[in-house]
């Protein structure tokens, strides 16, 4: 599968010095800001965003009865 | 009555909280505050139950991009379509059975159709665990064949700010 250009190289191929012990958030506790869909994605996600037929589950409608404004 | 979301202190204690998952209880101890008061890149929101923290959730502004999206698709779809992330959430085991989770979720849906209204949002994205994928499920998200750019996360979870709003508007 084709990389997005933010998509990291595999582990073992990263080089260069390590920084020193503190200075970076581990990997494990980073959070994530970009996902990707793979190619030909495009249209069949934005086609979902579009469609409003969807109904919330009933247990979505209940966790949001209290907070409606 | 509901208990008060708020956001993350500087000052809060952080050290007592356990919610069983040494992975959840060490980024907040550790990186939540990091995260928000020197990166500025996430915000934790926590209740607080017998003065003490009993839950939080960290939120980001996100955005799920296509791999490979022709320069004209580029101009015909909104991508890199803004989503809000929930990037943790959890509460402490010692207060579980109380709703904190439940009010900290509802806390997040509100914050999304807040940013779909201010600033543009298509939807969450919950980087659940694997135990915690029915409990997401339950509310409407589902799998996408989503994955996290930088490798090897937990499948994604999405649910769409349409429905959110449906829900808050009522039957």
């Amino acid at each position: 599968m084709a990389r997005h250009p933010a998509q990291r190289p595999p582990a073992d191929s990263r080089s260069g010095p390590k920084k020193a012990e503190g200075s970076e958030i581990p990997r494990d506790h980073a959070i994530t800001r970009l996902y990707v869909l793979p190619a030909g994605s495009a249209g069949e996600f934005m086609a979902e965003l579009e469609d409003d037929t969807e109904e919330p589950t009933p247990e979505l409608r209940a966790l949001l009865r209290g907070a409606r404004g | 009555m509901e208990p008060e979301v708020r956001a993350l202190r500087r000052d809060d204690d952080r050290s007592a909280f356990r919610s069983g998952d040494p992975s959840l209880d060490v980024f907040f101890s550790q990186y939540a505050g990091q995260h928000q008061f020197k990166a500025s890149a996430s915000v934790t929101y926590v209740v607080e139950h017998d003065g003490r923290i009993g839950g939080y959730a960290t939120v980001t502004a996100a955005c799920i991009d296509i791999l490979e999206l022709p320069p004209e698709d580029r101009m015909r779809y909104p991508y890199p379509a803004p989503v809000l992330s929930l990037a943790r959430l959890a509460t402490d085991e010692r207060d579980r059975g109380r709703g904190i989770g439940r009010r900290l979720l509802t806390h997040v849906f509100v914050l999304a159709t807040k940013m779909s209204e201010e600033l543009g949002c298509v939807g969450v994205v919950v980087d659940s665990k694997a135990g915690a994928v029915s409990f997401y499920q339950r509310y409407g998200f589902k799998a996408r064949p989503l994955a996290e750019a930088a490798g090897d996360a937990p499948t994604p979870l999405f649910l769409k700010v349409g429905t959110i709003k449906k829900a808050l508007r009522g039957p």
